[in-house]
């Protein structure tokens, strides 16, 4: 079962009546249905507006289509910005990352080296390190 | 062949006196369009030059059974760029104009409708138009002012025609009621 709102319900009531009453006044405007006295009013200003037709001016230029469009220059700008913003980014990003950047690779394996060789003991004073912190 | 038919597909194939045509046949709708969205000519000028503009550069895509008729499509591609000119203009305002009201009131000239227009009736419906909300506004100037049908009305608003019915029955209720009480019209 569906269950509708009371407050819903009667929203969707009142757009039902609402198309049934633009519907017969279509009609109505059309002459198929004879007009109430105050539909008659609403029909009298439609008729009005037709009028208004002639009234409009009209100033039709010249037609000239060699005028480069504006709004294609003010649609692509922001566009070039924004790529020209992404390729600088990018192409931060990979030559400051040394995982990206193939020029740091020999820098690091070097670093590396340096450290383990600073680290790393003989394997005699690591025996006796082992031993004296068993006696401990 | 229709001779309308004809010359779209003139147009089509990049002739430009079938073109101007069409410019000619369908320029006064697209003005009167665009005139009552904007209120002013210059601007009404500019925006039709690039209706039609665009229209050129668009026509071998038109295609009749979708957009209905070549009217329709035009007036669609007024629209879009009217809300276009809209979004991306700002308002000008200049500073003397905000400072004395009284200048501002000499200094706006009054369009050719109200130098026109003899009768108050006229102008006052067309002052009572420009309250109505936007898109009322728009489906009472197609139907009524361009004579168009709710179904060609409702291609160019992308709606139903039961839905502009709808709206038409409701923009006429609304601009009565903007009549007497604004204007103490009936």
């Amino acid at each position: 079962m569906i269950f509708i709102k009371k407050s819903m319900l009667k929203f969707l009531i009142q757009k039902i009546k609402e198309k049934k009453e633009a519907e017969i006044f279509e009609e109505k405007l059309s002459g198929k249905i004879p007009a109430s006295e105050e539909d008659w009013v609403l029909i009298n200003l439609a008729q009005k507006l037709k009028s208004l037709k002639k009234e409009t001016p009209v100033f039709l230029p010249a037609l000239n289509l060699e005028i480069e469009e504006k709004t294609s220059v003010s649609f692509l700008k922001p566009i070039f910005i924004f790529s020209a913003t992404l390729a600088i980014l990018i192409l931060f990003l990979f030559t400051s990352t040394p995982k990206f950047s193939g020029l740091n690779k020999k820098a690091i394996a070097k670093e590396k080296e340096m450290i383990e060789k600073q680290v790393s003991f003989p394997k005699k004073t690591e025996k006796k390190v082992e031993i004296i912190l068993k006696n401990l | 062949m229709l001779e309308e038919e004809k010359l779209i597909e003139k147009a089509k194939k990049g002739d430009f006196f079938a073109f101007e045509e069409i410019y000619k046949k369908y320029g006064p709708r697209v003005f009167r369009f665009i005139y009552w969205k904007t209120s002013d000519i210059e601007i009404t000028k500019d925006l039709v030059q690039e209706v039609f503009l665009k229209a050129f550069k668009k026509i071998k895509k038109f295609k009749i059974k979708k957009e209905g008729s070549i009217s329709s499509w035009l007036l669609k591609i007024a629209r879009n760029t009217v809300i276009d000119f809209y979004r991306t203009s700002k308002p000008v305002t200049s500073l003397e104009s905000l400072e004395d009201p009284m200048i501002q009131f000499a200094s706006s000239e009054p369009s050719p409708f109200e130098k026109t227009s003899q009768n108050l009736e006229k102008e006052v419906l067309e002052k009572a138009l420009k309250k109505l909300p936007e898109i009322q506004r728009e489906v009472l100037v197609l139907r009524f002012i361009e004579g168009l049908s709710s179904k060609e009305v409702g291609k160019i608003l992308k709606k139903s025609d039961g839905a502009i019915r709808i709206i038409q029955y409701r923009a006429l209720k609304k601009l009565k009621k903007i009549l007497e009480e604004d204007f103490d019209f009936y």
